[in-house]
């Protein structure tokens, strides 16, 4: 599935993914996390990888032997989300900053991020093993 | 999301039901932040609340910034998908969770 990266398809793109997890008896916790991941991604997609024009990203799901796996691409500006830099968890409310929390939250809840830049697209592949809840 | 605001004196209770995802969180902030002057004690009631983004947890962050330096804030009612949340990201920390 392929949307304009614009935060307001958050629902859009969520709606989708989740009927697939669910129609594949993802377990309602990994569905969450992955919902997440998700957002998480599409917000960074949105906020840097096209800064002068509307841009689009795609997603696609599969999900073999109980690991869910999306790959999310974009044709916007080279963006390694592994680089960003790691938040300090343990400060207090007023050390910490607003922000850096989106990319630390994929990498915690997925199994596995992959970043790959390949023919001028940002490749970034989740991975997450899951329980499938019995039918 | 649905929000809800219940005052009495100096306190205010939040009421969040639903996702507090990207596109509610900059909705929350605002409505939230027009109406915490003179507020001593902030609850966030989040009992009904399926769902919190980094955007959200932003909001939670400003806010106990903010009421460190006007009184108190509690979080109550967070079911267990986002404890871990507030774990994995060290919120525990520095919220007061009931």
């Amino acid at each position: 599935m392929e949307v304009e990266a614009n935060i307001a398809n958050v629902a859009v793109l969520d709606e989708h993914v989740a009927q697939a997890l669910e129609e594949h008896g993802v377990d309602h916790k990994s569905k969450q996390q992955i919902k997440l991941a998700l957002e998480e991604i599409l917000v960074n997609v949105a906020s840097y990888a096209y800064p002068e024009e509307q841009g689009t990203m795609a997603v696609d799901l599969s999900i073999s032997d109980n690991v869910v796996t999306l790959k999310i691409s974009d044709n916007g500006l080279p963006f390694d989300p592994s680089d960003a830099k790691e938040p300090d968890i343990g400060l207090s409310a007023e050390d910490r900053d607003i922000g850096g929390l989106g990319v630390f939250l994929v990498q915690k809840l997925m199994d596995d991020m992959v970043y790959e830049r390949v023919d001028d697209k940002n490749v970034l592949t989740i991975t997450k093993a899951f329980t499938p809840e019995s039918a | 999301m649905d929000i809800s605001f219940e005052q009495e004196g100096t306190e205010l209770v939040v009421a969040l039901k639903g996702n507090l995802d990207t596109v509610a969180a900059p909705e929350l902030e605002s409505a939230l932040f027009s109406k915490l002057d003179g507020v001593e004690k902030l609850v966030f009631d989040l009992t009904e609340l399926d769902y919190i983004a980094s955007s959200g947890l932003r909001v939670l962050l400003a806010s106990q910034k903010r009421m460190n330096r006007q009184g108190e804030m509690i979080v109550r009612g967070a079911n267990s998908d986002i404890m871990d949340i507030f774990e994995m990201t060290g919120f525990v920390e520095f919220l007061t969770i009931e």
